[in-house]
């Protein structure tokens, strides 16, 4: 019988891997395409990790600060082996990797197994609308194995593991994802708390003594993993395009993802449940909880009211704090059920049995994954290989189909993709401007020298494009309009 | 409702004001005498749709019935705020936007002072009850704004005060008989957010019925407040629509466009700056339940986690959920200081606090407030008795209102025909700027039909011809970005008839 992280893991590998997941989780945005074709790229020409831009024509040539290269190669191979479902499956072991590994650090630190299973679930439901095959995912499972390293290092106070374990996880991290950021804010937020415990304990010499340790050995493992994460191919210069794109409003307010959640969606209940419960927890079982619990239970929150993909990061980091105030309050009947639990499932033999469901479901059922033509440009990026005399010169594309035009269109450079940090605000503010017809509208066009257009056909751009002399609608269906200059 | 507080009476500074009389002080004459008074106006153009309706009231001395100010939706209207629009309108005959002013201003000032004047009744130390309200001013100043709402928010406060008082039985059941009932119909007719009243006292209900349920009350309170929710229920009725405004209001909050309507339907962003007050309460809220650790009521909960939902629904519940979550925190925080006396810190806390509350007890509040309103009122009413210029210029400012415009289609009414189409943030302002032209839309939701063709005409999308056809617009008056104004620029069939930096005029060639 598999224990509950076992059936746990398969669950939520099984539900990624069917449909509708499997397409939402490539399709939701171009980002999995435009990774894919970069890690395609290295992979072809052995410019690993990539220096300079090929994919389009606004800023081709120029360099290019690659702050993914490691998952676009595994993305790349996978999607070699595979095509989109094996970027899927990528995603897929990663998230359910994830969220059994959270669910066993639950049950350790808890020892209850239905509250464990329950704040997984939680956990799983809030951060689940950001379940997409792109590198992000690495850092959902990274930031489990970081929260669990410093929960540990809590407990036992062992510096020289939690050096050893963060310093190790900083290197890969800082080559899959800048989400290894949130590795470091937590970081501080735990120095934070090792020094208001100093600063409470300063009447208490044994308290102040065991503050001071932590602090230092903090302290320490901040400078290692400082250290640690220059080890990648653009050394400072990583972290200097992090904090130049998070330091940009224009840009942060601009991009979807960035923005605070919107209720009204049904995507956000699982937040909004998340949110329920915290306050609940709060207010009706009063846990005492520790300067660093309560700073990063503040710290988090406030990160995913403010931006929406922070979320699963939100449910990594805090749910073991909320696992453990609730176990701790926890009525008899639910620990009637956990000994139920832990009875049917304390002993596993399932690994195997998991395993082999896990590869049939992989291997034996690969079932097409597909871009869906209602949502995506398909039929019109056909028209374009079909035609290729009349796409001549350089496009102007839609920024949310970017990345898949690099992947399904490979022979024409794009005017801009979700490399949004790379095109920078002034080439985005032109690219907003053209499509919102703002006055100067015009201008990126001759600038860049545009020749054709491919947008949706419902964007505003085209009823312009439709009325201004010298430019023609050559293909339109419900998903998409191509215009051209009439040379 | 008494202030409780002991010394209360002790008052030998009258002239002098007290911490609820400067903010009271502060606020009345920082809004009315600052450039804060043409945000309040126009920070959206709902004002202006506000008082237009209220001077036609004052002018027909009926109840506006039918929308005679959009070409769109001439057909019968449930007016939800009537009685706070004549409010405004009669402010407004009397001193054009400065009245609009007075009375907005007044109303901010009152519920702050309100505000702490309840936290002081429950026993909270001067200090605390100020540094709480200004908390309080921060987070809802983004929704201060000359509108109706305003008597919603200075409701709300009244009734939680009431609820909350009748809950810790200073308050008897005959007072909140006497007082809620009564109240209910005075809000149904100012805004129709009357409803937030009814949410209260079931709010209430349900946290006795639990109290009750784990016997730590008597199921009493309960009964009496389910028969509150009854009569206050009933009570609402009592305005010249019936039941019909209650059905307008819940068909109009279910409707799924709603949120798309305006931002304050939507979620609040906390990118913005407006929401920052907001985050700064909900991280004091996070705080006291972690550290302070308060034993809550299950009414307490309802209030906090129901309110708190429904701000992260529409952020135009944030103030409302800043005046019914303040004075718990006040409680609470009052009641955990009075337990923490060893440390040096709220030795030195305590000793302040006592210090200020000594001042505020010994200091007044209606002498300091009455001369701050004649002070208003004369620099209001002198110039228009003398015959001379307004001392206060109160506009809305040309550079976010097309007043150029405005001005020259007053001037030359023949350079446009047919009808208009204009811009959603400008609809309000056209609608009482321009009372000879009735607008396209404005911030009122009519109907998904009329909605769906605006966005059509507004983003502009495919079709956008014939919805222009089907409501036979002859002109626009767009602002200078508007993305419509580029395809109207390239349409053979439209012609620039105005423009300055803020504003086109196009009109349909004819």
């Amino acid at each position: 019988m598999p224990s509950l992280t076992q059936w746990l893991w398969l669950m939520i590998l099984l539900i990624l891997l069917a449909q509708p997941w499997r397409t939402m989780m490539v399709a939701s945005d171009g980002d999995p395409c435009l990774h894919w074709r970069i890690g395609e790229y290295m992979l072809t020409t052995g410019h690993i990790p990539i220096r300079t831009d090929v994919f389009s024509h606004t800023r081709y040539g120029q360099p290019i600060v690659s702050k993914e290269w490691l998952s676009e190669l595994i993305f790349a191979v996978a999607g070699r082996l595979r095509g989109l479902y094996g970027l899927v499956v990528v995603a897929a072991l990663l998230i359910a990797t994830t969220f059994a590994l959270l669910h066993r650090q639950l049950l350790r630190e808890t020892g209850n197994h239905a509250v464990a299973i329950f704040v997984a679930l939680l956990a799983a439901w809030a951060a689940c609308t950001h379940w997409l095959a792109r590198p992000h995912a690495f850092s959902f499972l990274f930031a489990a194995l970081w929260c669990d390293a410093l929960r540990r290092f809590e407990r036992d106070a062992s510096a020289l593991r939690l050096g050893v374990v963060l310093g190790v996880l900083t290197l890969p991290w800082v080559n899959l994802h800048s989400g290894y950021l949130a590795g470091f804010i937590t970081l501080g937020v735990y120095w934070l708390g090792a020094v208001i415990e100093l600063v409470l304990g300063r009447t208490d010499r044994v308290r102040w003594l065991v503050a001071r340790r932590k602090l230092r050995a903090l302290t320490g493992v901040i400078v290692l993993c400082g250290l640690a994460s220059l080890l990648n191919p653009n050394g400072y210069r990583l972290h200097l395009l992090n904090f130049q794109f998070l330091h940009s409003d224009y840009l942060t307010n601009w991009l979807a993802e960035y923005a605070s959640s919107n209720f009204h969606d049904i995507d956000s209940r699982g937040f909004l449940a998340w949110l329920a419960v915290t306050f609940l927890t709060l207010a009706l079982v009063r846990p005492r909880l520790s300067p660093t619990a309560g700073l990063m239970l503040i710290v988090w929150t406030y990160l995913a009211l403010y931006v929406g993909r922070n979320i699963p990061l939100l449910a990594i980091f805090v749910a073991p704090i909320l696992a453990t105030a609730l176990a701790d309050a926890s009525p008899p009947w639910v620990r009637r059920l956990s000994g139920r639990l832990a009875e049917t499932y304390a002993v596993s033999h399932g690994g195997l049995l998991v395993g082999m469901v896990a590869i049939v479901a992989i291997v034996a059922w690969p079932r097409p994954t597909e871009m869906p033509p209602k949502k995506w440009p398909v039929a019109a990026v056909d028209y374009i290989r079909q035609h290729p005399e009349q796409f001549e010169g350089n496009m102007f594309n839609q920024y949310v189909w970017g990345g898949y035009l690099l992947h399904a269109l490979p022979e024409h450079r794009v005017f801009v993709d979700g490399r949004t940090d790379f095109y920078g605000e002034s080439l985005i503010r032109q690219y907003d401007d053209t499509s919102a017809l703002r006055t100067n509208w015009m201008q990126p066009l001759d600038q860049y020298h545009v020749s054709w257009t491919l947008l949706p056909t419902e964007q505003r751009l085209n009823l312009a494009l439709a009325l201004l002399p010298g430019w023609q609608c050559v293909y339109s269906n419900e998903v998409a309009t191509i215009f051209r200059k009439q040379p | 409702m008494k202030d409780t507080s002991p010394h209360t009476d002790a008052r030998p500074h009258r002239w002098l004001p007290s911490l609820s009389a400067m903010i009271w002080i502060t606020l009345f004459l920082g809004l009315n005498l600052t450039s804060a008074r043409i945000v309040l106006i126009s920070a959206d153009s709902d004002a202006a749709w506000h008082r237009r309706f209220g001077e036609w009231m004052i002018q027909h001395h009926a109840i506006v019935r039918e929308n005679n100010v959009l070409h769109t939706h001439q057909s019968s209207f449930v007016s939800m705020e009537w009685l706070s629009e004549v409010v405004y309108a009669a402010a407004g005959n009397l001193f054009g936007w400065n009245g609009v002013v007075l009375v907005a201003a007044t109303l901010i000032a009152t519920i702050y002072w309100l505000l702490h004047r309840q936290l002081l009744a429950d026993s909270c130390d001067a200090l605390l009850a100020t540094v709480l309200v200004l908390v309080a001013m921060l987070a809802a100043s983004m929704h201060w704004l000359a509108r109706p709402l305003l008597f919603t928010h200075l409701l709300t406060l009244v009734f939680a005060w009431q609820l909350r008082g009748f809950q810790q039985g200073r308050v008897s059941a005959r007072q909140v008989f006497f007082f809620l009932p009564p109240l209910m119909v005075l809000w149904v007719n100012l805004h129709g957010a009357f409803m937030t009243g009814l949410v209260l006292i079931a709010m209430y209900t349900l946290g006795s019925a639990c109290s009750a349920w784990r016997k730590t009350n008597s199921y009493m309170k309960a009964i009496t407040l389910a028969v509150l929710l009854l009569f206050c229920l009933a009570a609402s009725f009592a305005n010249p629509n019936g039941w019909k405004l209650h059905a307008q209001i819940l068909s109009f909050l279910h409707s799924p466009e709603l949120s798309n309507l305006t931002t304050e339907f939507a979620s609040p962003s906390f990118h913005t700056v407006g929401m920052q007050g907001f985050l700064l309460l909900l991280l004091i809220l996070g705080v006291t339940l972690m550290v302070v650790r308060p034993p809550l009521s299950a009414t307490e909960v309802l209030l906090v986690g129901g309110w708190g939902c429904f701000t992260l629904f529409s952020a135009r519940n944030v103030p409302i959920f800043t005046l019914i979550v303040t004075p718990l925190l006040g409680h609470w925080l009052t009641n955990f200081a009075r337990t923490e006396r060893r440390s040096p810190w709220w030795q030195h806390y305590h000793k302040w606090a006592e210090r200020v509350t000594t001042f505020d007890r010994a200091a007044g509040n209606a002498v300091p407030i009455g001369a701050a309103i004649l002070c208003m009122l004369l620099i209001l009413a002198i110039p228009r008795i003398a015959g001379n210029d307004p001392v206060l210029t109160t506009e809305f400012p040309s550079r976010r209102y097309p007043t150029g415009a405005v001005t020259h289609l007053r001037e030359h009414p023949e350079i446009v025909h047919g009808e208009m189409f204009n811009s959603f943030f400008w609809g309000g302002y056209l609608e009482f700027a321009l009372p000879e032209r009735n607008a396209f839309f404005d911030a009122e939701f009519y109907n998904v039909e009329l909605w769906r063709d605006f966005q059509t005409m507004d983003e502009p999308k495919h079709g956008w011809e014939d919805a222009f056809t089907k409501y036979r617009i002859g002109w626009t008056i767009l602002p200078v970005q508007h993305p419509l104004n580029r395809i109207l620029e390239l349409s053979p069939h439209w012609s620039l008839v105005f423009s300055n930096q803020q504003t086109l005029v196009f009109s349909l060639v004819s």
